[in-house]
């Protein structure tokens, strides 16, 4: 009888360091395990513990997955200090992710912050293997500090085919690029604001003034993409944990159009 | 096929000893002027509880704290319950909605996940209710709307009069349960088909008689109340009694959040699914120590948002029976009614 809340086994083979509190963990997924970009999984550790994460790999490589997690707390922790090989668990995926048919032929600008480049990676990779349909990308991503910044290798590629714009709040004397906030890099110097969507991912206080920037710049609630990080454990509309006004997080989100949430009047507690 | 019979008190112990015969029969025993459910052995005297047990219903379908990793469900014996009241099997539907997986208003899904541990034990619970031949100080269900006899979501009802009781087959289940048994039942005469009617007539009013909290508010109008409410300044002194130790959520039937836990025995790794408490300080506390729940008041208020908002939006049906189960084992004294109340009395001044 199939248990919902009982994860699968999948092999761990390899971790990648990105920065001091960060690191990709590579899963081969022999048996078939496929998920949409923004969605998530639960990711457990046998006796010790599960969190939810989003995975950062091309949704188009059936083989193996990978997952960028911050080390923060208990289960983090514990996964930070695993060395390879070993066996994990993983159940999923849920929630609803990118719905990439709604972004075909726009403008399409992606505004990540510290770890939340992780699901915007996934995406990035997605998008750009239909380079037919996305064509016009813009990247606007903030860290703490150059150190923090995750990705860097990758972020040169990506900003040879698109515009790409970083900052970080506090500089080092080798940084060249801007220093600031995210929202200090927003604009609408190259964006059609009839034709476009804006996606973003990031610590909650910078989703939150992200989103009052974006407003302020002229984006419509419905052309902005926010992923709302709550408190989850089964990831499957029954636990009770990630619930904001008529949804469960897990299973109606985690990405909302800011439309569906600018009512509800606990949106950014 | 008949739907009604008359079965004599003395005959009632036969009845259970039968349905006992193929279920995991749990009854109820009196303590104090509680009853409590227990699992039904031929020595054990049964009673008619007068009203719904201490507590929930739903402990006996989803276990307090249970290791999921092993459970099969489908090898266990039927469940059968004797004899839960109108208020729990209201609050059933709930968990049914959210374990069964029934498609919420605000789904953007179609395909929900089903529980299947609880789809199983659902699906074989035999359901044997019973009208309310009494009620607690803290009972309310018809200010929610619920009268105190059961009107669906039972196999079979017994309602208790005098010399015996009125039974009620609903369902196929509950004749097959009771097939071979009711050659020791008879036709109900007219008269006993009365008498079950005017002592379900006589209770409503003794409860609206003796009963002062029994209505907080009109229950159309609660869900507005609370909604609007959101920022009532009430909230911050409703819960200055909260010690927060979470038996508001656990003792309530309609209350369905878990937590699930893995841990270590010995060498094996367990999975655990365990209730949680909304009114616990961690319950929304995410990583990195942000916690959009982060005061008492907050926390309470959540767990009327959820009760009143989020159910009617998505089931069109409050989560909350009027069971007061909440009400009684609340250290703080903190009240349902009442602060249903002051929403409403709030509402009327905003108007
Ligand atoms: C949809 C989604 C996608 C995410 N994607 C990513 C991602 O791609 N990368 C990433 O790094 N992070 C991601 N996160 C955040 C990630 O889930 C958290 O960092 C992770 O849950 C932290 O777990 P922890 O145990 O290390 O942290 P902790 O701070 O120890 O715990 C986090 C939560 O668990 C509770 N908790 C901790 N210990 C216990 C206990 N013993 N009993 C009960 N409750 C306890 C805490 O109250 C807190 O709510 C995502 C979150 C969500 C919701
Ligand atoms: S909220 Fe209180 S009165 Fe309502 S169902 Fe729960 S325990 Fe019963
Ligand atoms: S029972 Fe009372 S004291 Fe305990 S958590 Fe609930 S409201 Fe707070
Ligand atoms: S994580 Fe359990 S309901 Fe959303």
């Amino acid at each position: 009888m199939k248990n919902i809340y009982l994860p699968i086994p999948v092999a761990l083979e390899q971790i990648i360091d990105e920065s001091a509190t960060i690191k990709t963990f590579r899963f081969s997924s022999n048996d078939g395990f496929r998920f949409k970009t923004g969605q998530f999984v639960e990711l457990s550790l046998p006796g010790i513990g599960e969190a939810p994460f989003t995975p950062s790999s091309d949704p188009n490589i059936s083989t193996r997955f990978e997952i960028t997690i911050m080390n923060v707390g208990r289960v983090t922790q514990a996964l930070h200090a695993l060395k390879t090989p070993a066996t994990l668990g993983v159940r999923g995926p849920y929630g609803l992710g990118y719905p990439l048919e709604e972004f075909k032929n726009k403008q399409i600008l992606i505004v990540g912050g510290g770890v939340g480049l992780a699901p915007l990676r996934s995406l990035i990779l997605a998008l750009f293997a239909r380079p037919a349909d996305f064509k016009n990308i813009h990247l606007r991503f903030g860290a703490r500090t150059p150190d923090d910044l995750i990705y860097k290798q990758e972020i040169k590629e990506w900003s040879k085919i698109c515009d790409c714009v970083l900052t970080v709040d506090k500089a080092d004397s080798d940084w060249k690029d801007n220093v600031g906030v995210v929202t200090t890099i927003l604009d609408t110097d190259s964006i059609d604001l009839k034709n476009c969507v804006v996606i973003v991912c990031g610590p909650p206080i910078m989703m939150k003034f992200a989103t009052f920037k974006l407003l302020e710049l002229g984006f419509k609630d419905k052309q902005i993409y926010l992923s709302m990080e709550k408190n989850m454990s089964c990831g499957l509309g029954k636990c009770g944990h990630c619930r904001i006004g008529p949804f469960f997080v897990c299973r109606e989100g985690p990405v909302f159009t800011f439309d569906k949430l600018k009512d509800l009047p606990e949106v950014w507690d | 096929m008949e739907r009604f019979f008359y079965l004599q008190a003395k005959y009632l112990k036969d009845f259970l000893s039968f349905i006992a015969k193929n279920h995991r029969l749990f009854i109820c025993q009196a303590k104090e002027d509680d009853y409590y459910y227990v699992q039904f052995s031929e020595g054990l005297e049964p009673v008619f509880n007068a009203y719904r047990t201490f507590e929930p219903l739903k402990s006996l379908i989803v276990p307090a704290k249970e290791r999921i990793d092993n459970l099969n469900p489908s090898k266990e014996k039927p469940l059968a319950v004797f004899n839960p009241k109108h208020c729990d099997l209201n609050a059933l539907a709930i968990q049914d909605f959210i374990f069964l997986g029934q498609k919420p208003k605000f789904a953007s899904v179609e395909d929900l996940d089903v529980d299947t541990s609880y789809e199983q034990r659902r699906k074989n619970l035999l359901i044997i209710s019973g009208d309310c031949t009494g009620y607690k100080e803290v009972c309310w269900c018809l200010g929610m709307g619920l009268k105190p006899y059961p009107e669906s979501g039972y196999d079979i009802n017994l309602s208790f009069i005098d010399t015996g009781y009125v039974l009620e087959f609903s369902t196929g289940k509950g004749r097959l349960a009771l097939k071979g048994f009711e050659r020791r039942m008879t036709k109900p005469t007219n008269e006993q088909m009365h008498k079950r009617e005017h002592k379900r007539s006589k209770i409503i009013a003794d409860m609206q008689n003796s009963l002062p909290e029994l209505y907080p508010g009109p229950v159309e109008a609660m869900q507005q109340a609370v909604k609007q409410g959101f920022n009532s300044a009430s909230w911050k002194e409703f819960m200055l009694t909260c010690v927060e130790c979470g038996g508001c959520n656990f003792i309530c039937d309609t209350c369905h959040c878990f937590l699930l836990s893995d841990e270590k025995r010995g060498k094996e790794n367990a999975r655990l699914k365990l209730w949680d408490a909304c009114l616990y300080a961690n319950f929304a506390k995410v990583a990195g120590g942000a916690n959009p729940l982060d005061t008492r008041a907050k926390r309470l208020r959540n767990r009327y948002m959820k009760k009143f908002d989020f159910f009617p939006d998505n089931l069109g049906k409050y989560a909350c029976c009027g069971c007061g189960r909440c009400i009684e084992v609340c250290p703080g004294k903190i009240d349902i009614r009442k602060i249903l109340k002051t929403l409403h009395n709030e509402l009327l001044v905003k108007k």
